[in-house]
């Protein structure tokens, strides 16, 4: 075998090796550097989200309190005894203030804009302050009651009371925390 | 002085295998197979003569073989020159430095008689013929070699009644005195530049192999860290996605009870406390006037009364900060000493956010 043969054979072999092994190597190399490219990138975001996790702590105290406070507000028995009962409430404060119940009406729970209550209609006679005491009672007392329309009305001059019809939605557990 | 001119003859025969240090002298005879001989015939001045044979020499030594030369004169302006091309190996003989360089069958001149066989022995044997005009017949065609008749016809010479005659000339210790004159020197002397001029071997092989074998530590090692190093972000990564879904959830809890809260805090602005309400407007009113009806709807109040001056409770109202929009929805009218209103106004929303508060 001449040197001129030996040497295009190391050359076929050296070809050979690159097309063969090398030019596999290498696109093997590239996909595992994109892979671990990837990867730092996903690394790097989970840590941004652990550092953003502190300041989520610091918010849930803040959010917990008010949701803690915003739970002492609503209506939290069995809802399908939530008419009766919130009726029952009702009665006690307007018996507890003296407040004649004359009429009173309970509807269907419905949430509105994200918030759920169930609306009472209600006619009551009573003195100046003994509505008022009603009315600051239902509306400080869980399950709290949101008045929506208020109108008193003196009957005569003479008379001491007055008449009030009270249109209120007392508040229920939203259907969302359910 | 006899011993260092007997030095300087004595000959080294390049095939005979001698060691640097059993060199006995600078002249060197070629053998035959070592060499190629041309010879060429110039009509030319001495002067002339020098340049052609340089140029000759350029020639024939082209290729990096080297070349000597020796000349005889034929004739006014008329001279032959003999070139020896050497082969490469000659040169691996040779010693560093300036040597005489001696082709075999230029030594046969001064041997040889004219008209004469001669089977000369060297390495291999053959036939030689010098004839009168000094021209050398040499051959080792192996079909020449088995008869002298053969050899002789082909240069032309008749056969009848010539003798061969053998000339071992392997045992010549030294130069004849008429093999080699002044001139000659010029065209034998050879400057060998090998030695410690020649380029040591590099072991390109060996230092291919180790190479590659660097190439390919390189390359595995390379490999192993990259998986090593995906191996290991995965295991992060997958551990720190789980803390993530643990943060994903927490802030989904967080955002749906911040819904909610905003769903109600909504809620509350819309339909501020009726007991703050009403508590603020009796504690303005107080005295001033009567009031006969109190409508309220959220933040919207009205109301309808008697009062000593109407106008002094729209005035009270209006430079309270509780309220704006403050106006009378009716003509102020009057009955007996009394003055008939009815008002209406709106609660503000920044003094609402506090009284809303539950």
């Amino acid at each position: 075998m001449t040197k001129r043969q030996k040497t295009g054979l190391y050359i076929i072999a050296i070809l050979a090796i690159a097309r063969f092994l090398v030019v596999p190597w290498s696109e093997w190399l590239d996909a595992k550097i994109s892979i671990v490219r990837a990867l730092e990138q996903n690394k790097e975001r989970f840590q941004n989200l652990q550092s953003k996790s502190s300041q989520l702590t610091d918010q849930q105290q803040m959010i917990s309190e008010g949701y803690q406070a915003l739970s002492n507000l609503w209506f939290t028995g069995d809802l399908s005894q939530a008419s009766v009962k919130i009726m029952q409430h009702v009665e006690r404060i307007a018996k507890k203030h003296q407040v004649e119940l004359s009429t009173r009406q309970a509807g269907q729970p419905v949430t509105v804009d994200g918030v759920s209550a169930i609306p009472l209609s209600l006619f009551v006679k009573g003195s100046p302050a003994d509505l008022f005491a009603f009315i600051l009672t239902l509306e400080s007392v869980q399950p709290v009651s949101v008045i929506q329309n208020v109108r008193m009305t003196k009957a005569n001059v003479a008379s001491q009371d007055m008449t009030s019809t009270v249109d209120l939605a007392v508040l229920l557990k939203p259907e969302r925390a359910q | 002085m006899k011993n260092v001119l007997k030095r300087t003859s004595a000959l080294n025969w390049l095939d005979q295998n001698i060691g640097r240090s059993d060199k006995k002298s600078n002249i060197y005879v070629v053998p035959r197979s070592l060499y190629q001989e041309h010879r060429r015939t110039y009509k030319a001045t001495a002067l002339e003569l020098l340049r052609l044979i340089r140029n000759e020499s350029k020639v024939y030594g082209r290729s990096g073989n080297t070349v000597v030369w020796r000349c005889r004169q034929l004739g006014s302006n008329n001279f032959t020159v003999l070139f020896a091309v050497l082969d490469q190996e000659v040169n691996e003989s040779l010693r560093k430095g300036w040597q005489i360089v001696l082709p075999e069958t230029w030594l046969l001149y001064p041997l040889l008689n004219r008209d004469m066989l001669y089977r000369v022995r060297s390495g291999d044997d053959y036939w030689a013929w010098l004839k009168q005009d000094q021209t050398l017949h040499i051959t080792t065609i192996k079909g020449l070699m088995q008869q002298p008749q053969y050899f002789l016809d082909a240069i032309g010479v008749p056969a009848h009644g010539v003798q061969a005659e053998t000339l071992d000339f392997r045992s010549l210790s030294e130069v004849p005195k008429s093999a080699i004159n002044a001139f000659d020197y010029l065209g034998l002397s050879v400057w060998h530049k090998t030695g410690a001029a020649k380029q040591p071997d590099v072991p390109w092989r060996k230092l291919a192999i180790f190479a590659g074998g660097l190439l390919l530590v390189y390359a595995g090692l390379l490999s192993a860290g990259l998986v090593y190093h995906e191996q290991r972000l995965n295991d992060q990564v997958a551990t720190l996605q789980a803390q993530a879904n643990e943060v994903f959830v927490r802030q989904r809890e967080l955002e749906e009870q911040m819904s909610v809260l905003t769903s109600y805090q909504e809620y509350f602005e819309r339909f501020p406390s009726a007991a703050y309400l009403l508590s603020r407007v009796s504690e303005q009113l107080q005295g001033k006037a009567v009031v006969r009806t109190i409508q309220l709807s959220g933040p919207q109040l009205q109301i309808s009364g008697t009062a000593d001056s109407a106008t002094e409770v729209f005035s009270i109202l209006s430079a309270n900060p509780d309220w704006a929009e403050v106006r009378f929805d009716r003509n102020i009218q009057r009955s007996k000493d009394q003055e008939v209103f009815t008002l209406s106004m709106v609660h503000k929303k920044e003094q609402n956010q506090e009284g809303s508060s539950q």
